[in-house]
């Protein structure tokens, strides 16, 4: 008898056979790259910032990630096993915020045992020559895992701008995500980024100039 | 003036709106989608010329055309649109 299941259905099934597979990887991701993170993380001045954050991507959240894909966020009905998601970079992800911003560079270095191996995707600003908002490389943790991984390196007041719109916006309504696509909001996005860029750098900055905080104080 | 301001200006202007479901701007009027991709990628020249040009298909104008299956899906979404704001 023919498959009478829609794409949405098939999907959740697949997803419900790579749970473990996935829960498994997200284990090993996160705990290798707390170790990798560990040489900068002990040397940080205390208002410095490496924090470490890690997820499996939720059921219906990896189905509407692939459907929006697809040409206008619709999935072929016709050709239903063209889907699948082992084809979602970010099944597993894990994120590391860094403050102030000589921090990025230092966690950025510290992963590349590992993602020199991963394929880059740097999430670019829109102004051509700044330097990527966030690293972002994904890759098998290891050559025979079922689903790809995603590492992020941003700086930890973009990082929270992403997770407070998330949580505030994008998990409650799946379907506004694609407002953020928009120009007109592209436009806004761009400004708060770089004003949260521009806030960091100068703190940075500053804190460098003054040497450092007295812990004693 | 950026190049995508340029491009939201003349959306706005020929009567697009903008469509966050399905990432695409759409003229109800003229029948004619563009998905938010193509006018990322195209010149403002290019897009400027295809919103001039008549819809004379007498149905939805996409430019990139979809897979049957999509466009049958995405045209009763929008002539569902249609009959809503009527």
């Amino acid at each position: 008898m023919a498959d009478q299941r829609t794409v949405e259905d098939r999907l959740r099934s697949e997803y419900a056979e790579l749970l473990p597979t996935m829960h498994r990887t997200f284990i090993a991701v996160e705990t290798e790259v707390r170790h990798m993170l560990l040489p900068v993380t002990l040397s940080l001045d205390v208002y410095e910032r490496i924090i470490v954050r890690g997820r499996v991507k939720d059921c219906e959240s990896a189905v509407d990630s692939l459907r929006r894909r697809q040409e206008f966020g619709f999935f072929d009905t016709d050709r239903p096993e063209d889907y699948s998601l082992r084809s979602l970079k970010d099944l597993v992800g894990v994120r590391v915020l860094t403050f102030p911003n000589r921090r990025l560079e230092d966690a950025r270095k510290a992963l590349l045992s590992v993602t020199d191996r991963w394929v880059a995707d740097p999430v670019t600003g829109d102004t051509p020559g700044d330097p990527p908002i966030a690293y972002k490389y994904a890759g098998f943790w290891r050559s025979g895992d079922l689903v790809s991984s995603e590492i992020q390196v941003v700086s930890l007041l973009v990082g929270l701008f992403w997770e407070a719109e998330h949580s505030a916006i994008y998990k409650p309504s799946p379907n506004l995500r694609g407002v953020t696509k928009s120009i007109e909001m592209r436009r806004k996005t761009a400004a708060v980024i770089s004003a949260l860029r521009e806030f960091e750098l100068e703190f940075g900055q500053l804190i460098e100039t003054a040497g450092g905080t007295d812990d004693s104080r | 003036m950026t190049r995508m301001k340029t491009k939201e200006i003349l959306l706005k202007e020929a009567g697009y709106r903008y469509n966050f479901d399905r990432m695409a701007y759409v003229n109800q009027r003229e029948k004619k989608v563009f998905a938010e991709e193509t006018v990322e990628d195209q010149t403002p020249e290019w897009l400027a010329e295809r919103i001039a040009e008549p819809n004379v298909t007498g149905d939805w104008q996409f430019y990139e055309e979809p897979s049957v299956a999509v466009r049958r899906a995405f045209v009763a979404e929008l002539e569902n649109g249609r009959s809503a704001h009527r």
